[in-house]
């Protein structure tokens, strides 16, 4: 039982790490998903804004947890 | 299927999945000088096969899920992972967090295993820690094969990555009988975070319905797109005034 649970755990972690930054992609991929159903553009802007989200996000995440040491 | 999606799903496949197993191979190899061979393969080889039927049962599996529904959930997941590999690997680089040694694990956990029980025939222990090891690194491992194998329908290149790479490193460590303290672990991770990033990020826009730029090529330029970002943040850290290093 010990050995699900850690398995569990660890599964779990493989995907949550800092909760700021989890919570910032999270919420990114819950605007996109918001918006991509009312916008069709035929030039990739919307998907190249995706990415370019993530990116910030871990730009950001980055610099902030390198202020807090 | 193309070459491009192959080409990075083997790649990517086989440089995490050897991440994973030098990690397993370190606790392996303490097990198996510690606490006797017989057991440590045992253990590692129950793991082995349990992760083996997962991919199995996983990844065909996934196929009855509508396309769209399983690119999003994939994506998600994708670069939920990917991405905490890649800040982690940036975090290393630039000495906030201390970088991963095996060598240091492996003194570790021949400390923990070593008590008053001698080497016996079947060590329950032994066995037990083997096969912990194996299944918790492994995990990983599967996530990424059937992740990358079930939305490209490349099942079949991810698993061989996969494969390749265990093969790989447990023949070297064997071989060695010590753990693999010279893998440039950090830089595999940076570049294996590089590599799920794109593909979740890909993998998600198609859910969405959104067009990439360049069709499958989009990816290659996400990799870079990801890279450039990670270092971008290295740079800007190293800019900061530091006041703590490892």
């Amino acid at each position: 039982m010990q050995i699900l649970t850690t398995i569990g755990r660890e599964f779990l972690g493989l995907f949550v790490a800092d909760a700021r930054f989890t919570g910032a992609l999270a919420a990114w991929i819950a605007i996109v998903a918001m918006i991509s159903p009312f916008h069709r553009p035929e030039n990739g802007v919307e998907a190249v804004l995706l990415f370019a989200g993530f990116a910030a996000i871990l730009v950001e995440n980055l610099v902030h947890v390198a202020s807090e040491r | 299927m193309d070459i491009v999606h192959s080409g990075s799903t083997v790649l990517a496949s086989f440089v995490a999945s050897s991440v994973e197993c030098v990690e397993a191979l370190t606790i392996v190899l303490a097990v198996g000088l510690v606490r006797g061979w017989r057991s440590a393969l045992a253990g590692a080889g129950a793991g082995g096969m349990l992760l083996v039927v997962l991919v199995m049962v996983l990844g065909p599996g996934l196929r009855h899920v509508p396309l769209a529904s399983l690119q999003i959930a994939i994506g998600i997941l994708l670069v939920l992972f990917g991405m905490r590999w890649l800040r982690k690997a940036v975090l290393r680089a630039a000495g906030i967090i201390p970088l991963h040694d095996e060598a240091a694990a492996f003194s570790h956990e021949a400390e923990a295993l070593s008590g008053t029980q001698g080497k016996t025939r079947w060590d329950a222990v032994g066995i037990v820690t083997s096969f912990k090891a194996v299944v918790i690194e492994g995990i990983e491992v599967v996530f990424i094969v059937i992740a990358l194998g079930a939305v490209g329908t490349a099942l079949v290149p991810a698993s061989l990555g996969a494969i390749a790479a265990a093969v790989m490193v447990s023949s070297i460590g064997l071989l060695l009988h010590r753990p693999l303290a010279r893998v440039p672990e950090n830089t595999l991770k940076f570049a294996v975070g590089i590599m799920l990033s794109a593909f979740g990020t890909y993998w998600l826009g198609e859910g969405y319905g959104l067009p990439w730029p360049g069709a499958d090529f989009a990816i290659l330029g996400l990799m870079a797109g990801f890279a450039a970002a990670a270092l971008a943040g290295l740079r800007l850290i190293r800019q900061a005034p530091q006041p703590q290093r490892f």
